[in-house]
């Protein structure tokens, strides 16, 4: 299948005949599965990484696997669990490594303050909050993050995650509830943190001179 | 009810899994405790905050693309390693290329015009063919992959036949110092990197 015309065919056919096209190595059939999967391997990526490593570099990773063997899958359906193992081999390869980090929390926050700058304050607090929410879901077990992550992604079922990851349904929904839980509970201690220590933190006076909060000996 | 039990609960509605029976139980919760529904509103709004972050997070992988150029590479080597060897790819070659092109050319009608030291092309075929027999004594071509890569087809304008681009494959030896293959950089365009050589792998799923 070549051409715009083979990419236009798979976008409207079935997920299993696109698939079973890429594994027989049509290129517009790999290039549109990978497509539709790159984001999905993004978020399993952000799951598992460690902190400082970049995600670009390892997606490319899990591409060059994805282009190379997808020939040896022995069925469409094996897609989903083996790019994850893939992706999860990836990141703990650069665990391993310590492969030293480069920014993409950084970047993120750029990102953001770029799209902030041409936005309203509101909008901008908004998006700080929503990235520091992701910072803070990057601190979960593992077993909570990648299914709260992947709900969050694709708003993919419990059933559709607990196939993929290999756990009873069950076992998912109890783990994004608790997931989620965990989130508030460390969001809302974070809070507090900065609260705390915005009360106790120097306060800078017009003439220079410094004074801790509560201090009022003159 | 526990906490944990609540949680569940809050999760199946905010996701939009909650049957009958849990919407049930969730208004008969919120009706002993009203804080159920600030529970359910604070992880409404985590929920949409993560999902924003998230997908500004994985945005970066739109601009990675499939490495189809290395896919190409890897057929080749599979083709060679499949053929199990150059002698018993040899044979097949000669068929493959009959059934494609019904030109099968043996060494033998060759043979008296090289004996005479005379190389006549005539044709494009020719001149491959030549290009071939001097790589194989000088040790720098090992052959042509039987299969061909089709690239593209098309019906001829007078419906007899069709118009075919394929690739042809031949395998060449050179002795080099270093050993690079393609990969990407930041910004995503093509750069060489040191290549490791493949281990033996295992099927996969």
């Amino acid at each position: 299948m070549a051409g715009p015309d083979g990419a236009q065919h798979w976008a409207d056919g079935d997920e299993r005949e696109l698939v079973r096209a890429a594994m027989r190595g049509e290129h517009d059939a790999i290039r549109l599965v990978w497509a539709r999967y790159r984001r999905w391997v993004a978020a399993l990526l952000l799951a598992y990484k460690p902190r400082q490593t970049d995600v670009e570099d390892l997606l490319q990773d899990v591409a060059m696997t994805f282009v190379r063997r997808v020939s040896e899958l022995r069925e469409p359906e094996s897609l989903r669990p083996w790019l994850r193992s893939v992706a999860i081999n990836a990141a703990r390869l650069a665990g391993r490594k310590q492969t030293v980090a480069r920014r993409h929390g950084e970047r993120l926050r750029l990102v953001v303050q770029q799209e902030g700058e041409s936005q309203p304050d509101v909008a901008a607090a908004q998006r700080e909050a929503a990235r520091r929410l992701l910072d803070l879901a990057m601190g979960l077990p593992e077993g909570y993050r990648e299914p709260l992550l992947l709900r969050c992604m694709q708003g993919m079922s419990y059933r559709e995650i607990g196939a993929i990851v290999g756990l009873p349904e069950s076992t998912i929904e109890t783990r994004i509830a608790r997931g989620r839980r965990m989130l508030r509970e460390m969001a809302a201690a974070q809070e507090a943190a900065a609260r705390s220590a915005a009360q106790s933190a120097p306060i800078v006076e017009d003439a220079g001179v410094v004074k801790g909060a509560g201090d009022d000996r003159h | 009810m526990t906490g944990i039990d609540r949680d569940v609960l809050i999760t199946r509605v905010l996701d939009g899994e909650a049957t009958p029976e849990d919407w049930a139980a969730f208004r008969a919760m919120a009706d002993r405790d009203h804080s159920v529904w600030a529970d359910l509103a604070d992880a409404q709004q985590d929920r949409a905050e993560l999902a924003t972050a998230l997908s500004e997070a994985v945005a970066l992988a739109d601009d990675i693309e499939a490495p189809l150029e290395v896919h190409a590479g890897e057929q080749f080597r599979r083709r060679f390693i499949a053929a199990g060897g150059w002698f018993g790819w040899a044979a097949a070659a000669v068929l493959a290329l009959g059934a494609a092109t019904g030109q099968i050319r043996t060494g033998v009608d060759r043979e008296p015009a090289r004996q005479a030291g005379l190389l006549r092309i005539d044709s494009p075929e020719d001149a491959l063919q030549v290009y071939m027999d001097k790589g194989q004594e000088a040790g720098c071509v090992i052959g042509e992959v039987p299969e061909r890569v089709l690239i593209s087809s098309a019906p001829t304008p007078d419906g007899q036949g069709y118009t075919v681009v394929y690739l042809r494959q031949i395998i060449e030896r050179q002795r080099v110092e270093d050993f690079y293959t393609l990969g990407r950089n930041e910004a995503g365009q093509p750069v060489p990197v040191p290549y490791a050589r493949p281990e033996p792998r295992r099927p996969i799923y």
